[in-house]
């Protein structure tokens, strides 16, 4: 029994360091791409495969130490459902997001091809796409 | 008190770093993003000073409610330069800061090391406040005096933001598609989250306050969908803002007058008070909330 | 160092940088902001000290839930008077 935990904690860091991995990778993307399209391109596609990978390491993590306070007494099989849960509904909000974002950038068909805001060579914080932005339509 | 471990100190100055961005960024928009990550760092420290239900209030709330609104004045309002503080100032205000952050450190060193006695009083009375959860039985029994002023404040702010709105408050029209998409799969997962929220609150963390964070963002999801329920300021908005405080004061008349004292609740029944005031509770600070919410995405509006 | 003394140094530099920005700032938006900062130096103050037994101290984690709500409140308040200093008319009054 040692062992198979021994076995999925060895397994659990290593998805963990991988979701990791992903998340900084869509953050460099996300500083260091050219314009608004490639910038989300980047966040949404790696940050939400290494939340993935993160949710798998706790996934394999609650299942050899069962789900302790988290599980709501339920063991493993609550928190399981709860992190997948998560995740589902990360993915959901960043595809709504990134729709949210690009639609205004996206030129119109047949009109010349322009891009949304010139390359600057050290984007800072002041251009970060902002996730809350869907909320914050006025209107008309 | 154990030594402080490397986490704890990796810790530490993740908070101070981020609270020195938030604060020393010139820019709106930056002093607000910086503001957001603040809010996931002190939930992690908490999760780490064993306070789960700071940690679940701090992301609807903190980080959630209040960076929302913060986030909705950045698109409102085009980011204007700010004028500096003068030179004088700054050097004023940092001597100042240093002058208080010494005399904080030498009062807080002060306190003793033992710890309180207020836990063992929690846990000797626990039985019968009505809820099992110690958080829960101090915010709606022992400490209910707190709660309902806490109320009464929600309620103020809502009624002062309220004030400020010129123009009748309309849904947003158009709504884009994946908005819609959107608010039909949060709708009903946040209406179920909150209302398991407040239930699993009188045993284990959550309560009327996660619960009434979780209903404000169905409500301002709904808003911004275009649901013209959720854009309406009439008089089941401002009713249902001002029931939380009315509950409470309901109860504690009838404690005085039919009971053992303001706001003493008999064990007998302790529990049904303890949920209904939470239930009234929650949905008021839901209502207030979206209210505040709603009259910031219409302040700026100029009568035309 | 103790982790006590550790995270209540940090709380206590927390309120500190916040108050002062609060003080210093003249963008209004950045204000709010720094008050909010100021906040959490006070909650991971209490909180901090709510640790000191075995158990977790209820009493000030409580205390601290009805801060987070307040200030939830405060900062929507305080960002529509800001919405309303800064409305386009207001600029143009006499």
């Amino acid at each position: 029994m040692t062992a198979v935990v021994a076995v999925a904690d060895v397994l659990a860091v290593l998805l963990l360091a991988a979701g990791c991995f992903f998340v900084v990778a869509g953050t460099l993307g996300l500083l260091r791409f050219a314009d608004l399209p490639t910038r989300l391109h980047g966040v949404a596609k790696a940050d939400n495969l290494g939340l993935g990978f993160i949710t798998a390491g706790l996934v394999v993590h609650a299942l050899a130490h069962g789900g302790g306070i988290a599980g709501g007494g339920g063991g493993a099989g609550g928190i399981v459902a709860k992190l997948v849960l998560v995740w589902l509904f990360a993915l959901l909000g960043t595809a709504a997001n990134s729709h949210l974002l690009a639609a205004p950038a996206r030129p119109e068909p047949g009109a010349e091809e322009k891009p949304e805001r010139e390359p600057g060579p050290g984007p800072g914080p002041e251009t970060t796409p902002e996730p809350e932005a869907p909320a914050t339509r006025e209107a008309p | 008190m154990s030594p402080a471990s490397v986490l704890d100190v990796v810790l530490a100055a993740a908070v101070l770093a981020v609270a020195l961005v938030a604060v020393l960024l010139p820019s709106r928009r930056g002093a607000v993003s910086a503001f957001l990550v603040l809010g996931v760092v002190l939930a992690v420290l908490w999760a780490r000073l064993d306070a789960p239900d700071i940690a679940l209030a701090e992301a609807a709330l903190g980080s959630g409610v209040a960076g929302a609104l913060l986030m909705d004045t950045l698109t409102a309002d085009p980011a204007r330069p700010g004028r500096r503080a003068g030179r004088t100032a700054v050097v004023v205000g940092l001597l100042a800061g240093a002058v208080a952050l010494a005399a904080l450190t030498v009062v807080v060193r002060a306190v003793p090391d033992e710890p309180s006695l207020l836990p063992a009083a929690v846990a000797e009375e626990i039985h019968g406040a009505g809820a099992d959860h110690a958080v829960t039985a101090v915010l709606l029994n022992f400490r209910s005096l707190d709660t309902l002023l806490e109320a009464a404040v929600l309620v103020f702010a809502a009624a002062g933001a309220g004030a400020l709105v010129r123009t009748p408050v309309r849904a947003p029209d158009p709504v884009p598609a994946p908005v819609t998409a959107l608010a039909r799969v949060l709708l009903p997962a946040l209406v179920l989250l909150g209302t398991w929220l407040l239930l699993a609150g009188t045993s284990r963390p959550g309560g009327a306050f996660q619960a009434g964070a979780m209903f404000a963002g169905a409500l301002v999801v709904a808003f911004v969908a275009g649901a013209r329920f959720a854009a309406s300021q009439g008089t089941a908005a401002r009713a249902w803002t001002v029931a939380g405080v009315l509950a409470f004061v309901a109860l504690a008349a009838g404690t005085a007058m039919l009971g053992q004292g303001w706001l003493v609740l008999d064990p007998r029944w302790a529990g049904a008070a303890v949920l209904t005031v939470e239930t009234v509770l929650a949905v008021s600070i839901g209502v207030g909330l979206a209210q505040v919410f709603v009259a910031n995405s219409e302040a700026r509006r100029v009568p035309s | 160092m103790t982790r006590l003394e550790l995270l209540l140094a940090l709380g206590c530099a927390v309120l500190v940088v916040g108050l002062v920005a609060h003080l210093l700032a003249r963008d209004l938006v950045r204000r709010v902001v720094a008050l909010n900062v100021a906040s959490a130096g006070v909650m991971i103050v209490l909180l901090v000290l709510a640790t000191r037994g075995t158990e977790p101290d209820p009493v000030a984690q409580a205390l601290v839930l009805t801060g987070i709500v307040i200030m939830a409140a405060i900062t929507g308040l305080a960002l529509a008077l800001v919405r309303r200093v800064e409305a386009p008319e207001d600029e143009e009054a006499p």
